[in-house]
């Protein structure tokens, strides 16, 4: 799991790169939307931890319509 | 049950044993592998030699009680029936749960609900009396899937709908589910946290189910290796439980839905 969760980190898209290295060096929250999904959103709304977010905003810039539609369902 | 050697369990009779693994509970003894092989030992030293039957070793043949707090009590003063592995007949034909047919009751059980005017009812009225109509259509799911986990409403983000814990076998809902009046995305979590609970088990008594071995051994694999959504929401998404549990409880709602549907 930690492998695989390197491995995304490292090929995250430019916007959501650029935001977590900002987020790691100096701790400042990222304040961009993705298909509508903002990581305060994804944190607050949908539980989700710091690192986990950022994952979903990288999934939401490589396969929006996917990535959406499950986020519209919600997490059960 | 028999267990080789002349030896035999009978229905409702008990069997005490002393585990000592930190974090076991009654329904997770067997798998755990420490208190499993401590229970192995523990019917060894009462004469039953299981190791080349370990397919007994499944908490879906046994009803195991914890023994109450205040363990000093020596062996002598127990109360038989307060303790111990006790055999509980869940081998016969009649309990094997049919997949196939098990997920066609699930969508009658949805047509009467809405054919009966159930989720305008839900919508009408109050706290209460949602939570009785959800209640009762969670005990009809049960029935059908053979699943033994509660169920209950607990405060949660705004986005997760629900969870199922293996462990502790228990339901979560989001309690703001109750404050809506379309109960459709209700039923279909539901649907879908009980398939879940049908999953686990298939796996801890895979000869009460029709469900393909190999596909068991998928699920146990993906327990085993469980991808939450809070670290990972793409992969959680891509797991096969979830995958499983999401066609399920949709086809399910989608079918007991459509009127057309036969």
């Amino acid at each position: 799991m930690l492998d695989a969760t390197i491995a995304k980190l490292n090929k995250l898209q430019p916007i959501v790169l650029e935001s977590f290295e900002v987020w790691l060096n100096e701790g400042k929250l990222p304040d961009f939307e993705v298909e509508g999904y903002s990581y305060r959103v994804l944190v607050k709304d949908y539980g989700m931890k710091p690192v986990g977010a950022f994952l979903t905003l990288d999934w939401l810039c490589r396969d929006p319509q996917k990535a959406s539609l499950s986020l519209k369902k919600g997490i059960k | 049950m028999f267990l080789g050697a002349g030896n035999q369990i009978n229905k409702g009779e008990r069997l005490t044993m002393n585990i000592h693994t930190m974090g076991v509970q009654p329904y997770n003894v067997f798998s755990n592998p420490e208190s499993r092989r401590q229970a192995i030992q523990q019917f060894s030293v009462n004469g039953i030699d299981v190791r080349s039957r370990e397919f007994i070793l499944n908490t879906g043949h046994w009803d195991i009680k914890r023994v109450p707090d205040g363990f000093s009590k020596s062996l002598e003063n127990y109360a038989p029936n307060d303790i111990g592995v006790a055999y509980k007949d869940l081998q016969t034909p009649n309990s094997v749960i049919d997949d196939v047919e098990m997920k066609k009751g699930c969508i009658n059980m949805v047509k009467d609900f809405y054919n009966e005017g159930l989720d305008l009812d839900y919508a009408d009225c109050g706290l209460k009396g949602r939570c009785e109509i959800v209640s009762n259509f969670y005990d009809g799911v049960k029935k059908k899937m053979g699943i033994d986990a509660e169920l209950s409403f607990e405060t949660k983000p705004v986005h997760q709908l629900g969870g199922y814990n293996p462990l502790t076998n228990k339901i979560e809902l989001n309690s703001n589910f109750l404050e809506k009046e379309d109960c459709e995305d209700l039923l279909n979590t539901i649907l879908h946290e009980s398939r879940h609970a049908f999953q686990n088990k298939c796996i801890y008594n895979p000869s009460s189910v029709t469900v393909k071995d190999n596909i068991i051994d998928v699920w146990k694999d993906n327990f085993d290796n469980y991808i939450r959504p809070d670290e990972d929401f793409e992969a959680y998404e891509n797991q096969e439980i979830e995958k499983d549990a999401n066609y399920f409880a949709d086809s399910v709602m989608k079918k007991g839905i459509n009127s057309n549907y036969a």
